[in-house]
């Protein structure tokens, strides 16, 4: 096992210290793990609004065990996707810290919370964390709204009701985020905006929660544990069709009603329109990498049909593929040009 | 007719004029249009990141117009709207991301009928300066906003500008968490904005290697070339204004406008011809004097080649 120490105040001063654990030197704020620890990134950012955010894509060789000497009043807000070799996603670990990174989970803590937890080893993890303080809070909100909202969560969070999972829109930012390139003009705005959104969600789904009238979500733990199994079996190969509500329903050990009702309840749509929307999601994102053409994206999400894609494309995104493909910037930007005001 | 004059770059000061105007009150910096008006609200807010927001959200039942006048302070806003007209004008839809800069009138009419849904967020210089890192891309985008101050950068409304639009205009959302959803919303449209003309100026056509000076004089030269278009200055006299030799003169021309001295008159010229044509008002002959062709016969022959229609075909199409 490695140990790494360091204070939580900014991610560019982590990505020195594992780059001298692992001996080697990185480039400022991005490290790539050398093959003898694992392999894959971390590329840390210090925003222009003073967050700190840590992307990274890794599989590690070790064990690594973190060690944090706290120094200010911070939050730290992850996001964490997770995917085993196997499948069949056990319970083994008893350690709650190692389970919180097992799950594809949202998880909030805050600077006392963690002094230690431990990165498992061979196991390929895709995580986003940030740090802010209250004030970023205070900027948009009222300073009671924010003692009750981190109040309430943090006493859930300890009854250990940790229904925050990775869901559809948070995965979508992910991905947006989790690039080894990330290849855009404005970077860091770009950066900057997607991490707000992911906190803007994180948020006001939990403003939501704390609202009285709301119907909170009644499922245990262990059940939200075995939705969120389904949920991965869903979106981990498009070009497949997905397994049949009766192979789900086994997998989860549920009646297929039963089911389907949580995971609405939990991801807020029905099984397969979950699927569709990731699909195509999906599909928009390999548009937007521009290195596949509409017919190859099309195929990698599981359509022999262009016109099929392009009508589903379209029915999610109002527009068709080619808008977001190369070919539709280049037309685009011509018809602008034309535009003379006379 | 109801008219609002400001030259104002503070919000809330102009949220007044219109409750003025409007003979209604502000309350939590919104105004609700008086039934006799119209139906809607008109709010603005400020965001912690030091953006101003005027947001309009409504129909009305009388003729408003709208008279920004150039304020002597340099200010910029980028703004989002979708102006529906009432169904007797053609077209009767209006939508367009713009940026603009407050040195200059500006003037809208909204005739009794119109919807208005408008988004603008108004910052200064120094905003627009801290907004950019000191990098190449930075660089060219100022550097291409100080040669076009006076002139809009426009991009059509697309399905994405008005997703975020929508967003931000949705009635329901809730007030504890409305400043994150707005301010989250208009970063967005100012990221994929920039972002967009960043690649149209690196785009082949106007990439600007010019320096500042030299941009400042091809405007010279732009405005000399077109002004009047039944004489166009020789080479050499407009060499003297720009103070180059005409070789010079002519790559930097070219290096800004993406084309030839004359290629670029032509095209303005052309296109005034259709303009001209357009408006109804001018025979096939005037136009054609007017513009500065010494027959009629060059004239259509000139039309034909820019437009590829013959210039009384041009009108077929317009009725």
């Amino acid at each position: 096992m490695i140990e790494i120490e360091y204070s939580n105040s900014d991610y560019i001063s982590f990505i020195k210290t594992v780059a001298k654990t692992f001996n080697v030197s990185s480039n400022g704020n991005f490290l790539a793990v050398p093959p003898k620890y694992g392999s894959g990134y971390f590329h840390a950012e210090n925003l222009s609004n003073g967050i700190s955010v840590l992307m990274m894509d890794r599989i590690l060789k070790e064990e690594i065990e973190h060690k944090i000497s706290n120094t200010n009043q911070i939050f730290i807000l992850q996001f964490n996707e997770f995917f085993s070799q196997n499948t069949n996603i056990n319970k083994t670990k008893e350690n709650t810290q190692q389970t919180d990174i097992y799950r594809n989970m949202v998880l909030l803590t805050n600077s006392v919370m963690t002094p230690k937890f431990i990165v498992p080893k061979d196991v390929r993890i895709r995580s986003i964390k940030l740090i802010f303080t209250k004030e970023h809070l205070l900027q948009f909100f009222d300073n009671n709204l924010i003692d009750v909202l981190i109040s309430s969560y943090f006493s859930e969070l300890l009854k250990n009701k940790k229904n925050e999972p990775v869901d559809a829109e948070y995965r979508s930012l992910m991905n947006e985020l989790i690039i080894e390139k990330i290849n855009h003009p404005l970077q860091l705005h770009f950066i900057q905006n997607r991490i707000m959104l992911l906190l803007e969600r994180f948020i006001i789904k939990c403003l939501q929660k704390i609202q009285p009238d709301k119907t909170t979500l009644k499922l245990s733990d262990d059940e939200i544990f075995r939705l969120m199994k389904i949920e991965s079996l869903l979106i981990k190969d498009f070009s497949i069709s997905p397994p049949n509500i009766g192979m789900l329903s086994r997998i989860s050990a549920m009646s297929p009603t039963k089911l389907k009702k949580d995971f609405k309840a939990l991801y807020g749509l029905p099984i397969y329109e979950y699927f569709q929307k990731n699909r195509m999601l999906h599909a928009k994102s390999l548009l937007l990498e521009k290195k596949y053409s509409i017919k190859e994206v099309g195929n990698k999400v599981g359509y022999t049909n262009l016109g099929h894609f392009a009508a589903s494309f379209k029915k999610e995104f109002n527009v068709l593929p080619r808008h977001f493909s190369n070919d539709g910037d280049a037309l685009e930007l011509t018809e602008n040009f034309l535009l003379d005001p006379v | 007719m109801i008219r609002i004059e400001y030259n104002q770059t503070h919000y809330e000061k102009i949220l007044k004029q219109y409750a003025a105007q409007f003979g209604t009150k502000i309350k939590d910096n919104a105004i609700f249009l008086p039934p006799n008006i119209g139906n809607g609200i008109i709010r603005v807010l400020s965001l912690s990141n030091g953006l101003q927001i005027f947001i309009s959200n409504y129909t009305l039942k009388e003729d408003l117009l709208l008279y920004r006048k150039k304020s002597a302070k340099d200010f910029y806003l980028i703004r989002c709207e979708e102006i529906t007209l009432p169904a007797t004008i053609t077209p009767n839809s209006k939508s367009a991301v713009f940026l603009s800069a407050t040195n200059h009138d500006q003037m809208f009419l909204y005739p009794a009928g119109t919807s208005v849904k408008m988004l603008s967020a108004l910052f200064d210089k120094n905003w627009l300066a801290e907004f950019f890192l000191p990098d190449e891309v930075g660089d060219t985008i100022k550097k291409f906003l100080s040669s076009t101050l006076n002139s809009f950068v426009y991009e059509p409304m697309d399905a994405e500008y008005r997703r975020f639009m929508q967003e931000m205009l949705q009635v329901n959302i809730d007030k504890s968490y409305e400043q994150l959803i707005i301010h989250n919303r208009i970063m967005l449209i100012m990221e994929r904005f920039f972002t967009r003309l960043y690649f149209k100026i690196t785009d082949a056509h106007f990439s600007i290697k010019l320096s500042d000076e030299e941009i400042i004089r091809m405007k010279e030269v732009e405005n000399e070339l077109l002004k009047d278009f039944s004489l166009p200055p020789a080479i050499t006299q407009l060499a003297r204004i720009a103070a180059m030799s005409p070789s010079k003169l002519q790559a930097n021309f070219k290096e800004m406008f993406g084309m030839p001295v004359y290629q670029y008159f032509q095209k303005h010229r052309m296109n005034r011809a259709k303009a001209m044509l357009l408006s109804k008002n001018y025979s096939t002959k005037q136009v054609s004097e007017e513009v500065g062709f010494s027959t009629i016969k060059h004239f259509i022959k000139a039309f034909q080649k820019s437009f590829e229609q013959l210039p009384e075909d041009i009108l077929q199409n317009f009725k």
